[in-house]
């Protein structure tokens, strides 16, 4: 296992090992995770990295206990050293609205229409923390400021549709901060939003890393992205980790196909590419996983043992990767 | 010149207050006065965020939005004044590609049905056998299995869904493929696929294409010359070899430092754009440059006129008296 | 050129797809609820339609033996051949029933076939056309409804006497509103997805984009709906006879045999009303268990 405590340091926050979560359907089992190991230190901005379907978002849900109904997942999930897979609703419900925040792709369908922004954010605050009506509100206020809301004293009463989505997705942030929470889950948070927006929130989450030391846990399919903010990354494909490590080193020398081939088929707006290599093939069907490794179908570089045997994950926490080809070299 | 678009301009009234004057508060400018000429074998690529124009571009020049002002040319003829009948043959020579693979396919025919639509309409007389001949033909060119032609659209993937409305623009041969965000729906080790595709199609076919994105590296990697629209005016237009070195709009150079490069090394060195707030509503009337409430080199004078686009350089437009431009560009490289 | 790619294992195969139709079938087929509903509903109309041979009485026959003393001879019984008893006058009530399900279905049946037909070209053609034609005809549709049809149709049965036409008039006049404006709704959404755009920048013609794109993707709301409202439609009818102005003796319908049956309940006769009434909750729970059975083989939220 590649989870080694980062030498000197304090445990990690959180520790993900050989979760799995399959989903009950008609048509039979689904396997969205698969195995899958991670963990994130105090203050760490850990990149999960994958396509639709590899299972990246269900890893999240997993951690904070909001996977669909037909959904069970299995190994085991501490939070600061504790379990936490298979804990009461009740207390996961703590969890979620103290410690763990999430921030999803879509600002818009996370707050209601209906109530102004003043309203949906004290809402919280006035219930768990025994918080005056006033205090609650400059307490808003303030964290609105701090994610950039221009005006943010008059803004705080106006309803959603009244703010463009980059907005909204900041203070859909500024809301997910108001406890203070040690980790921030953030699925998708740039998707829905144009590329000049992209950047002021990336610079966003970096200066609430800088300022309250909270862990981010970046889920996301964009390459770009990742080598934006992200110190550790996780690479994950077909509910598995391919490759996991420091950012620089699995960019500047990505050891598994899979990583190999993504960066290869990305067009890069500071270098003059010729054909882009495109990887043939479609990422496997969730609901029919194949044995051995899972990228062997579309892989350049495979061998007979990649058909049969699931790879070891081999290597330290700066970087480790999950291939037979170079565990044999 | 294959297609020119004339000073065009699109406007729509907002649901809820029935707007009378043509200059009433209540109409939305979604283009003003956009102009540009499409050569043959040529792709355009025009690049915006949302609320750009670039949708509604691609839209009027099909004739899906009635244009209030300004002529769109289709081969020395205008469109505004052509009838019925003739508009339909040009629809054989002008198709789209969509963003939405699946939703862009009806769910009730099967894909063969689907490929064969075009044909059908533009050429009524071709035999049952024929049309099965060049729907597999075009399957096969599109890297589907011709034996899949019974299937029907939900049983495939997105990157396939998308293949097959590819056969779908190509198998009436014609002139201009619009492709409107044709990747944006795709995961990233399809979308190479589908832009290989594309360029291919351009490459054998001599096919000319529209490629709408907000994705600048995309775009940057299949067209020729790159158009920049921001709410609903062109900022600068360049041929996308020179885009890097030479592009020199404010805003041209915002997008491109916003696309992040996978590579933390460089990303950390980077300059990261200057931008203020975020981009202002699209009916909140501005006079002058539309961009100026965000630009890091705007001037008082900015706000007070809008700013022509000129030929600056072969090939190069811009709309930005005061930018700087590189010094590659001053020395007549 | 065009590099080898893989296609996904369950696409190599040649050979026919599996439609949306194919899809809904067989997941109605896995749902017991509307199987036994559909399989009761059948079994309902074979009685309606061939029930009659197995009798030795015809409705319009009145035996003359009961009369006067029904509530002891006119039990329902094997050997007397009234398997259901009679009613009041003598008149075999298994016939009755069989011939009362019958003009019930009859009923359900026509109403909801005048929705679907009239229902959903109305509603298609508004919602695709737009703009001034769809204001009118739905304003059109908005000013029917809000007629108050059932006192209106009461005036005109005791103005006109009693007839089957008009009560079908009175059916038809309500039963496609509710269709054309479900439709009409669909229509429009229908329109702006973008297969409908694509057939139009193909160059499609409108009355083939309606053919070929819009209605396929109606049918089955549309099958639906007709589900539901063929219950409706017999309630309709009932209430309508059970007032006395529907279905005129000596033809008959469930609303006429309870109404009957219910005004001899209180002189021991129960199963006037019972096997009438029986019948009409089977009928009803039948269409609605069978309605959700379709709408739920049809939703599209187990598709990928």
């Amino acid at each position: 296992m590649h989870s080694t405590p980062r030498t000197g340091t304090e445990e990690p926050l959180l520790s993900i090992c050989d979760l799995r979560v399959t989903f009950g359907t008609p048509e039979g089992q689904v396997v969205a995770v698969d195995g899958a190991s991670l963990d994130i230190h105090p203050g760490e901005v850990l990149a999960v990295v994958g396509e639709s379907g590899s299972g990246k978002s269900q890893t999240a849900l997993a951690v904070t206990g909001l996977l669909a109904r037909n959904g069970t997942s299995e190994g085991s999930i501490l939070w600061k050293g504790g379990e936490i897979l298979g804990l009461p609703e009740h207390q996961l419900a703590r969890l979620r609205s103290e410690e763990i925040a999430m921030v999803f792709q879509n600002p818009m369908t996370c707050l209601n229409p209906y109530l102004r922004i003043s309203t949906q954010m004290i809402e919280g605050m006035t219930m768990n923390r025994k918080m005056t009506r006033t205090q609650a509100r400059s307490a808003c206020i303030d964290m609105l400021e701090t994610v950039q809301i221009a005006d943010a004293a008059n803004r705080i009463d106006r309803y959603p549709h009244e703010f463009s989505g980059g907005m909204l997705q900041r203070i859909m942030i500024a809301m997910s901060l108001l406890r203070r929470p040690r980790l921030l889950i953030a699925d998708e948070p740039t998707t829905a939003l144009d590329v000049t927006v992209q950047m002021q929130i990336v610079q966003l989450l970096k200066h609430i890393r800088r300022k309250y030391g909270t862990a981010i846990m970046l889920i996301t399919h964009d390459l770009g992205l990742v080598a934006s903010i992200s110190d550790r990354i996780s690479i994950m494909y077909s509910g598995q980790i391919m490759e996991s490590g420091l950012a620089e080193n699995v960019f500047s020398n990505p050891r598994h196909p899979y990583t190999r081939a993504l960066l290869d088929a990305i067009p890069r707006i500071d270098q003059n590419d010729g054909e882009l290599r495109d990887i043939a093939g479609e990422p496997p069907d969730p609901a029919s996983r194949t044995s051995g490794c899972p990228f062997h179908l579309r892989c350049g570089y495979r061998i007979a043992s990649c058909i049969e045997n699931r790879p070891d994950t081999l290597g330290s926490r700066e970087h480790a990767h999950a291939c037979h080809l170079s565990n044999e070299t | 010149m294959l297609l020119q678009i004339e000073n065009v301009t699109v406007e729509f009234s907002l649901p809820g207050s029935p707007a009378r004057g043509r200059h009433s508060k209540n109409r939305l400018t979604a283009l003003a006065g956009v102009s540009f000429a499409l050569a043959e074998r040529e792709t355009l690529g025009i690049v915006g965020e949302s609320g750009s124009g670039k949708t509604t571009l691609a839209r009027a020049i099909v004739g899906m939005v009635p244009v209030q002002e300004g002529r769109i040319v289709w081969m020395g003829s205008d469109l505004s004044s052509t009838n019925q009948d003739s508009r339909r043959r040009i629809r054989k020579d002008m198709t789209m590609i969509f963003q939405n693979p699946l939703a862009s396919l009806n769910p009730r025919m099967t894909i063969g049905q689907i490929i064969a639509e075009p044909c059908q309409i533009h050429e009524p007389g071709v035999s049952k056998t024929e049309i099965r001949r060049r729907v597999a033909e075009t399957m096969e060119w599109v890297g589907l299995a011709p034996a899949l032609a019974n299937r029907y659209p939900h049983e495939f993937s997105g990157g396939q869904c998308q293949r097959i409305g590819i056969a779908r623009a190509l198998i009436a041969r014609p002139r201009l493929i619009i492709c409107d965000e044709p990747v944006a729906a795709l995961d990233v080790s399809i979308r190479a696929q589908i832009v290989n595709l594309l360029k291919q199609l351009q490459d054998e076919f001599g096919i000319s294409m529209i490629m709408i994105s907000h994705d600048l590296s995309v775009i940057r990697h299949v067209s020729h010359r790159i158009m920049v629209m921001y709410l609903g005016h062109v900022m600068e237009v360049i041929p996308s070899r020179h885009l890097l070195q030479k592009s020199c709009h404010p805003y041209t150079r915002t997008l491109i430092e916003s696309v992040p490069v996978p590579d933390p090394k460089i990303q950390k060195t980077r300059e990261l754009p200057v931008i203020k707030s975020d981009p202002p509503l699209m009916n909140t009337p501005a006079s002058g440059c539309r961009f100026a409430t965000r630009c890091p080199i705007a001037r008082d004078s900015c706000s007070d006129s809008q700013t022509a686009l000129l030929e600056v350089e072969s090939g190069h437009w811009l709309a930005c008296p005061y930018c700087e431009l590189p010094p590659e560009f001053e020395s007549g490289n | 050129m065009i590099t080898a790619r893989l296609q996904s294992e369950s696409l190599s195969e040649p050979g026919p797809g599996r439609s949306l139709w194919q899809d809904a079938r067989r997941r109605i087929r896995q749902n017991p609820v509307a199987i036994v509903s559909f399989s009761i509903l059948v079994l309902v109309g074979v009685f309606a339609l061939f029930g009659p041979i197995f009798s030795g009485w015809s409705s319009e026959d009145i035996n003359w033996n009961v009369l006067g003393n029904v509530e002891t001879a006119g039990r329902p019984a094997l050997d007397s051949g009234h398997y259901f008893g009679t009613d009041q006058l003598g008149r075999d009530l298994f016939v009755r029933t069989a011939h009362g399900v019958r003009v019930s279905l009859m009923v359900g049946i026509i109403g909801a076939l005048i929705a679907i037909v009239v229902g959903t070209l109305y509603g298609t053609i508004a919602g695709y056309v737009g703009g001034r034609v769809d204001n009118l005809m739905m304003r059109t549709v908005d000013v029917i409804m809000s007629i108050p049809y059932m006192f209106v149709l009461i005036i005109l049965l005791v103005m006109f006497g009693q007839s089957i036409v008009l009560l079908f008039v009175g059916i038809g006049l309500v039963s496609w509103l509710d269709m054309a404006r479900i439709v009409r709704g669909q229509t429009l959404s229908i329109k702006n997805r973008e297969f409908v755009e694509s057939a139009i920048v193909i160059g499609v013609p409108p009355a083939l984009i309606i053919l070929r794109h819009i209605l396929p993707n109606l049918v089955g709301i549309v099958i639906v709906y007709a589900t539901l409202l063929i219950p409706n439609m017999i309630i309709f009818e009932s209430f309508i006879s059970f007032l006395g102005l529907g279905i005129q003796e000596p033809n008959t319908s469930l609303g006429v045999l309870i109404s009957e049956g219910a005004s001899q309940m209180q002189y021991g006769v129960l199963w006037q009303l019972g096997f009438p009434l029986f019948f009409f909750i089977v009928i009803q729970f039948g269409f609605f268990f069978l309605g959700d059975g379709i709408r739920d083989a049809l939703d599209p939220k187990d598709r990928h």
